[in-house]
């Protein structure tokens, strides 16, 4: 919900199925690298000295600070969402069925809890 | 100030605080075999502990941190001389500063130097080093000062016994999680029932299973086995051994996406659980109670409320390394930030949804 709204309050466009790993369809700046990014941190995967690289040289080090900052963060709020089984808030629940079901998330085992 | 003759031969005070600070530290060191000193730190644990064996039986071998006088043993004096009333504090000061300049053959300076000669400023700027854990000098990148606090916030609270575990339990589950995170993870768990709850040496089977799993499959997590999880070692240690996990593993996550090694987890300070249960909690539809009197906020903001001092920490760690306050409410960022509010997104989106992450 918050990539809807802030890619919409920024008048950015951006295919909400690039979260669940889809190809991205969006003019956010450099929207592509920080997927590859995001994906190559949380898998361990062996490019991400290149990527580190790439987003140093294109963004700078601030935003590979960043960027690292975020993923390991929402590594820690993802644990305390499913271990404590935190139920969907009312208003993000009611505003993202469509968004939910056509990305599959409903298939979650959180799904459940709210 | 010393004098020359304290410099070469140090007093018979000297001498007797040395001799009882070296056996405080010694037995210290005999129950913590992997202790270093701060600006250590770094130091692989496997050295650390083979060092710290060796040093009571070596003649002329004096323990990590002893000249220098950052032992545990000096750093507990300080503690004890500083709560003294002033003038003792003062007396004391200088006792243990004494104590410390006679452990080794030092070089008196030729001469005094002057306070604004390059070499008494060269001399004073190399003395101010930053002894917290983190510290910018440890990574190679320029680290926002928020974060740094936020992670030495943490670290400093780890060790302290929580509402439900003890600091030593504490610890055990930390280096549990770090065990976790370096092995394969088998695809067919224990079952709860199955596992002692006797703890085995410092944690049970059964903390460690928990533990496992919310590390590394806390996707699957589903009602059936929170619940059973929670009848077995009850609320109070279910979310603190949850919180526990969820503000180590962003840290360290981060030390390493930065192409550096993860802090060695902090010695355990002494004392027993608090086992306080706080006011205003009730069901609100999680796995267990949380704040509900008088909130207002996202649930992720109160999903650890049974535990709030880690839950502050948490909370702090999420304020610096994403967002907090007004700023996680505004959708559009000052033009400042390294990354505009869609980038962030772009990547929070992606990282739950590898998590399989509903929430």
């Amino acid at each position: 919900m918050l990539l809807r709204a802030s890619s919409k309050a920024t008048e950015k466009t951006v295919s909400l199925s690039c979260a669940i790993g889809e190809p991205i369809a969006t003019d956010i700046e450099h929207g592509e690298l920080l997927l590859k990014f995001t994906e190559s941190a949380n898998n361990h995967s062996p490019n991400l000295q290149n990527l580190t690289e790439e987003i140093i040289s294109n963004m700078g080090e601030e935003a590979f600070v960043k960027a690292s900052s975020i993923v390991a963060i929402f590594n820690g709020l993802v644990r305390s969402a499913d271990a404590i089984g935190i139920p969907l808030d009312e208003v993000t629940m009611s505003s993202t069925i469509e968004e939910r079901e056509e990305l599959g998330l409903n298939n979650y085992q959180g799904f459940n809890n709210s | 100030m010393n004098t020359f003759k304290e410099l070469y031969f140090p007093s018979s005070e000297s001498r007797d605080l040395n001799k009882r600070l070296r056996e405080e530290h010694e037995l210290f060191l005999s129950e913590n075999p992997e202790w270093v000193p701060n600006e250590l730190r770094l130091l692989p644990k496997v050295i650390a502990r083979t060092f710290n064996k060796m040093c009571p039986k070596t003649p002329l071998m004096v323990p990590l941190g002893w000249i220098d006088g950052t032992t545990w043993a000096d750093l507990n004096e300080q503690k004890r001389v500083l709560s003294l009333p002033e003038d003792e504090k003062i007396e004391g000061l200088q006792a243990h500063k004494n104590a410390i300049r006679g452990r080794c053959f030092r070089i008196p300076r030729p001469y005094e130097v002057n306070p604004d000669e390059a070499a008494f400023k060269a001399v004073q700027e190399y003395a101010e080093v930053d002894r917290r854990v983190f510290n910018g000098e440890t990574f190679d990148h320029d680290i926002p000062d928020a974060l740094l606090e936020a992670f030495n916030a943490c670290w400093e609270r780890i060790a302290e016994p929580g509402e439900w575990w003890s600091g030593k339990e504490r610890i055990a589950i930390l280096e549990e999680v770090r065990k976790d995170r370096d092995q394969d993870h088998p695809k067919v768990r224990s079952s709860l029932a199955d596992l002692s709850n006797t703890p085995s040496p410092v944690i049970s089977p059964l903390t460690r299973e928990i533990v496992r799993m919310v590390t590394s499959n806390a996707a699957e997590i589903d009602d059936k086995w929170a619940k059973e999880a929670i009848s077995l070692i009850g609320e109070g240690k279910y979310s603190e051994l949850v919180s526990l996990v969820v503000n180590i593993v962003p840290i360290d996550i981060f030390c390493l996406l930065l192409g550096r090694p993860v802090v060695s987890l902090p010695v355990p300070k002494g004392g027993k659980p608090g086992g306080t249960i706080p006011d205003g909690l009730s069901d609100g539809g999680a796995f267990v109670p949380w704040l509900t009197e008088n909130f207002v906020g996202p649930n992720v903001a109160r999903a650890l409320s049974f535990v709030p001092k880690d839950n502050e920490v948490r909370m702090k760690l999420v304020e610096s390394m994403y967002a907090g306050g007004g700023k996680f409410i505004s959708m559009v960022w000052d033009e400042n930030e390294p990354l505009d509010r869609a980038q962030v997104e772009i990547i929070a989106a992606r990282t739950s949804s590898i998590n399989e992450c509903f929430y």
